[in-house]
C-alpha cells in the first residue's frame, strides 16, 4: 500500500515536471515581442550590431504591425554598421528606410528614417552625395521641425551645405538660410552642434568672424561634454577676438582657458597672448 | 636479438611515458582551475624590459596573498609578434582576461572585444582607501586623467585602458667616457653646447683612432631626438596653419595646409628643420635607420657611442647592461636665443599631454571581468603603483607618488609649448617618404638640396593619400555611432533608462570628427589635384 502510494507520488512529480517543462518551452518562443524589441535595442547599444540585426529580423515575423515596423527600422539601422560593412547592406538599409518613411504614419521612425537616408548619402557611402543628403535632411526638417531628429537634420544639413566645395557666394547664401533654420533649435545637442559647425565654418571659409563669434558664444552656453572641446572653444573665442581687435573679450577667454586648463599644450602660448594684451595700451 | 627487443621496448616505453607526461601536463594546465579550486586571472603584455615582469610578479603575489582563491598568471609576448598573437587570440576566443593596449589593437578590436571602462573610472579606486586619493575618481588619480591615447580613444569616445607608467625621452650618456673625452662630466647646458660636445667626440675619435660616435642610433632611438628637433623649427609656423584659431595644429590641418600652399618643403622653417636633421643626423652611428633599438643599446653599452636618446622605458635596461656609470639629461633643444636655429622656435617643448603607457584593457567576454577590474584597481592604486615604479624603475602613472631618485630626471616637463609639426606626425605616407630618403641628407655627399630634389616631387601625392585616408577613417568611425545613437534614443523614448547625456556626448564627438573630415575633403577637392 505504502509502496503503491510512493509510486503514485513519483509519477505525479514526473508528470508535473514534464508539464511545467512543456509549458515553459513555448513560453520562451512566445516572449512578449515588446520586451524582445527592447532587448534588441539593448543589444545594439552594447555595440553588438550583428546580434541585434538578427534579433530584428526575427521580430519581423510578428503579426503586430507596430512591432513589425519597429523591427524593420531596427534592421535598417543595424545594417548601417553590420560587419562586414558592404555597399549591398547600405543599399538595403536605404530601401528599408525609404519604405518606413513612405508609409503614411507620423511617428518617430518616419522622421528618423529620413534623417538616416540623409546620413547614408552623407557618410555611409564611400563618396558623399551632397545634394541627395541635403534633400533628405530638408525633408526630415520639414516633416518634424520640433523633433530631436528633425533638429539634428539641421546640424547635418549645415555640415553638408557649408562643407561642399562650392563658391563662397553659394556658401554665404546657404549660411543665411541655415541661420534661419538653426535659430530656434530646442534639442540641446542639436543647438550645440549647429553652432559648432556653423561657427567653425565661418572661420574655415572666412565667411564672417563676427558671425563665428556669435555662434561660438552660443556654443559656450550649451553643454560641451569633452574638456578638450571646451578648451578649444575658449582658445577660438579668445584668438578670434584678439585678431579682430576685441581685446577685452580676448582677455576674458584667454583667462578662462588658463583657469580651467592650466596643463594643456596651448597653455603657455595663451599665457603669452594674454601677457601681450596686458602690456598693450 | 634480446638486446634489440630491449631497446625497442625501452623506446616504446619512453615514448609512452613522454606522451603520458605531455597529456598530464596539458590536462593539468587545462583543468588547473578545477584542480586548484582557484580562479585564474591571466594578463598579457609586451614589456620584457628588466624589472617590469618582476614588478608585475610582485604585485600579483601581493594580490594573491590577500585573495587566496585567485591565481594570477603573467604572459609576456615579444613586441614584434604581439599583433599576430593578439589577433590570433581574439579570433580564436582564447583571450587573456587583461591585455596590454597596443597600436595593433585597432578600433574594431576595441569595440568588439574590449570592455569600455567609463562606468568604473568615475568611481574612486577602492584600494586607495586611507590614502590622499581616497575620494578621488579613479580616472583623476592618473597623471593624464585618462584623456589620452591609448587609454582613451577619441574616435570611440570611451576609455578602454588604465596605464601603469608614463614614458618620456631623454639622452643617456656614459659618464666615464665623457670625462675621458671632454675632461669633465658636465652635461651640456644648451643646444649649442650639445653640438659642441658631439663635435668634440668626432675630433677625439680622429685623434685617438677608435670607433666611437656621439650618438648610438636606430630608427626608434633617432626619432626620439630628431622628431622633437624638427618640431622645434615649426613651433611658430604651426598655429598659422590652423584656420579656426584653435591655437593647436592637428595632423590633418598640416596636410591640407600643405595642399593649399600655406607651407612647402621650401618654407624657411622647413629648410632650417632639415638642416638641423642633417647636422644632428650625422652624429649617429652609420646606417642607424636600418638598426633596431636593441642594436643601439648594444652600441652604447659597448662604448661605441657616448650618448643614446631613448625613452624612460629603457632606463633599467641601459643601467643594468652598462659597465659604467650612466647619466641622463633632457633632450637638448634650440631655444629662441639660439643664433642658428632659434628664429623659428617658441620655447621649451611641453610634455604635459603625454598619455599613460603600459595600459591594460579587459577582455569583454572574460568570465573574470570583475576580478580583472579589481586587479587593475589594485595595481594602479597608490600602494600598487608605488611598488611598480620602485621595482620596474619606470615613472609612476598615478599622481602624488614621489619617484625614486634614479628616475626623477625622467619626470615630464609640464610647462612650455607644443612642438610644431613633423613628417612622422603628419601621416604614414609623408613619414615613409622622408624616411626612405633620409640618407640623402647625411654624410659628406648628402645635402638638404639633394634630399629635397628627391622628396619634393613626391610629397604632394603622399599628402593627398594620407589626407584622403585620414578623412575616410575618421568618417567611418564617426558613422559607427549612428546605430548606437538610434538604439539609445529608442531606449530613452521607451523608458528603458536615461540615455540623454550619452547620446549628447556621442553626437558631440560625431559632429566634431565629421567637421574636421569634411573640411579636409573640401580642401582636397579644391587643392588636391595637380
Amino acid at each position: 500500500m505504502a509502496a503503491g502510494y510512493e509510486k503514485l507520488m513519483h509519477k505525479t512529480v514526473i508528470i508535473l515536471l514534464l508539464a511545467s517543462t512543456a509549458l515553459g518551452l513555448p513560453r520562451k518562443g512566445l516572449a512578449d515581442p515588446a520586451d524582445s524589441v527592447l532587448q534588441a535595442w539593448e543589444t545594439a547599444s552594447n555595440y553588438r550590431y550583428n546580434e541585434a540585426y538578427r534579433a530584428f529580423r526575427r521580430l519581423q515575423e510578428s503579426d503586430d504591425h507596430a512591432i513589425k515596423r519597429e523591427a524593420v527600422f531596427g534592421e535598417a539601422l543595424m545594417l548601417l554598421n553590420v560587419q562586414p560593412k558592404t555597399s549591398g547592406n547600405i543599399e538595403r538599409a536605404r530601401q528599408l528606410f525609404e519604405g518606413i518613411a513612405g508609409e503614411s504614419v507620423d511617428d518617430d521612425f518616419s522622421v528618423q528614417s529620413l534623417y538616416y537616408i540623409g546620413r547614408i548619402y552623407q557618410t555611409h557611402q564611400r563618396v558623399t552625395d551632397y545634394e541627395s543628403s541635403a534633400r533628405y535632411f530638408l525633408r526630415a526638417i520639414k516633416r518634424a521641425p520640433n523633433h530631436a531628429y528633425g533638429q539634428l537634420a539641421v546640424v547635418r544639413l549645415a555640415n553638408v551645405w557649408l562643407y561642399e566645395p562650392v563658391p563662397k557666394a553659394v556658401k554665404l547664401e546657404r549660411y543665411e538660410q541655415l541661420r534661419g533654420l538653426g535659430g530656434n533649435l530646442t534639442f540641446r545637442p542639436a543647438r550645440r552642434d549647429f553652432n559648432y559647425v556653423t561657427g567653425v565654418a565661418c572661420l574655415c571659409f572666412e565667411l564672417s568672424p563676427e558671425r563665428a563669434m556669435e555662434h561660438l558664444k552660443i556654443l559656450e552656453t550649451v553643454d560641451v561634454h569633452q574638456p578638450r572641446s571646451r578648451a578649444s572653444l575658449y582658445a577660438r573665442i579668445g584668438e578670434t577676438a584678439r585678431k579682430s581687435g576685441d581685446t577685452s573679450t580676448a582677455r576674458v577667454y584667454f583667462q578662462k582657458f588658463l583657469d580651467e586648463f592650466p596643463r594643456e599644450l596651448q597653455t603657455q602660448l595663451i599665457r603669452d597672448r594674454l601677457n601681450q594684451l596686458d602690456t598693450q595700451p | 636479438m634480446n638486446f634489440d627487443r630491449v631497446i625497442k621496448t625501452f623506446g616504446i616505453a619512453l615514448l609512452a611515458i613522454c606522451f603520458a607526461a605531455s597529456i598530464l601536463k596539458v590536462v593539468k594546465y587545462r583543468f588547473r582551475e578545477e584542480l586548484t579550486g582557484k580562479r585564474i586571472l591571466r594578463f598579457a603584455h609586451t614589456h620584457l624590459e628588466p624589472g617590469v615582469r618582476e614588478a608585475f610578479d610582485s604585485l600579483a603575489a601581493d594580490y594573491m596573498a590577500t585573495h587566496p582563491d585567485v591565481a594570477i598568471e603573467q604572459i609576456t609576448v615579444p613586441e614584434r609578434i604581439y599583433k599576430v598573437w593578439v589577433e590570433t587570440k581574439l579570433f580564436g576566443g582564447n583571450v587573456p582576461d587583461i591585455v596590454r593596449l597596443h597600436s595593433s589593437v585597432n578600433n574594431d578590436h576595441l569595440l568588439s572585444y574590449f570592455l569600455p571602462l567609463e562606468h568604473y573610472i568615475e568611481e574612486p579606486n577602492p584600494y586607495n582607501r586611507n590614502s590622499p586619493l581616497e575620494d578621488t575618481r579613479w580616472r583623476d588619480t592618473f597623471f593624464d586623467g585618462l584623456n589620452n591615447n591609448p587609454s582613451y580613444n577619441v574616435n570611440l569616445l570611451n576609455t578602454f585602458g588604465v596605464p601603469n607608467t608614463i614614458f618620456t625621452n631623454r639622452v643617456y650618456y656614459n659618464k666615464r667616457l665623457l670625462k675621458q673625452i671632454a675632461g669633465s662630466v658636465d652635461e651640456p647646458k644648451d643646444f649649442q653646447e650639445f653640438l659642441n660636445l658631439c663635435d668634440t667626440v668626432i675630433r677625439y675619435r680622429s685623434k685617438v683612432g677608435i670607433s666611437l660616435y656621439p650618438m648610438a642610433g636606430s630608427r626608434e632611438n633617432s626619432t626620439a631626438i630628431l622628431d622633437r628637433l624638427f618640431g622645434s623649427q615649426t613651433q611658430k609656423m604651426a598655429p598659422r596653419l590652423e584656420p579656426t584659431n584653435e591655437l593647436q595644429t592637428l595632423a590633418q590641418d598640416s596636410t591640407v595646409a600643405y595642399l593649399a600652399g600655406k607651407w612647402s618643403l621650401r618654407s624657411p622653417e622647413i629648410i632650417n628643420a632639415f638642416k638641423l636633421m642633417r647636422r644632428v643626423g650625422n652624429f649617429f652611428t652609420p646606417g642607424f635607420l636600418q638598426l633596431k633599438r636593441d642594436d643601439a643599446i648594444f652600441q652604447f653599452t659597448q662604448e661605441k657611442a657616448l650618448m643614446i636618446a631613448s625613452g624612460s622605458y629603457d632606463a633599467q635596461s641601459i643601467r643594468v647592461q652598462s659597465p659604467f656609470e650612466v647619466g641622463v639629461f633632457s633632450v637638448p633643444m634650440p631655444l629662441p636665443d639660439d643664433p642658428e636655429y632659434g628664429p623659428f622656435v617658441l620655447g621649451f617643448q611641453s610634455e604635459a599631454a603625454l598619455g599613460g603607457q603600459a595600459a591594460f584593457a579587459i577582455y569583454k567576454f572574460s568570465e573574470n571581468r570583475d576580478l580583472a577590474v579589481d586587479f587593475l584597481h589594485y595595481i594602479t592604486s597608490v600602494k600598487g603603483n608605488t611598488k611598480f615604479s620602485k621595482i620596474s624603475g619606470w615613472l609612476p602613472s598615478i599622481i602624488g607618488i614621489e619617484p625614486d631618485e634614479d628616475i626623477r630626471p625622467f619626470m615630464p616637463f609640464l610647462g612650455g609649448y607644443r612642438k610644431g609639426i613633423n613628417f612622422y606626425y603628419i601621416g604614414a605616407e609623408p613619414g615613409d617618404l622622408v624616411n626612405a630618403n633620409f640618407h640623402l641628407l647625411l654624410g659628406p655627399d648628402g645635402s638638404v638640396e639633394a634630399f629635397l630634389d628627391e622628396v619634393e616631387p613626391k610629397m604632394r601625392d603622399a599628402m593627398v593619400t594620407t589626407s584622403i585616408r585620414g578623412a575616410d577613417d575618421v568618417l567611418s568611425d564617426a558613422a559607427y555611432f549612428d546605430s548606437m545613437i538610434g538604439a539609445l534614443y529608442r531606449r530613452n523614448t521607451a523608458g528603458d533608462g536615461e540615455w540623454t547625456d550619452r547620446i549628447s556626448e556621442m553626437l558631440e564627438s560625431q559632429t566634431y570628427q565629421e567637421e574636421v573630415s569634411f573640411y579636409r575633403r573640401h580642401e582636397i577637392a579644391l587643392y588636391g589635384q595637380n
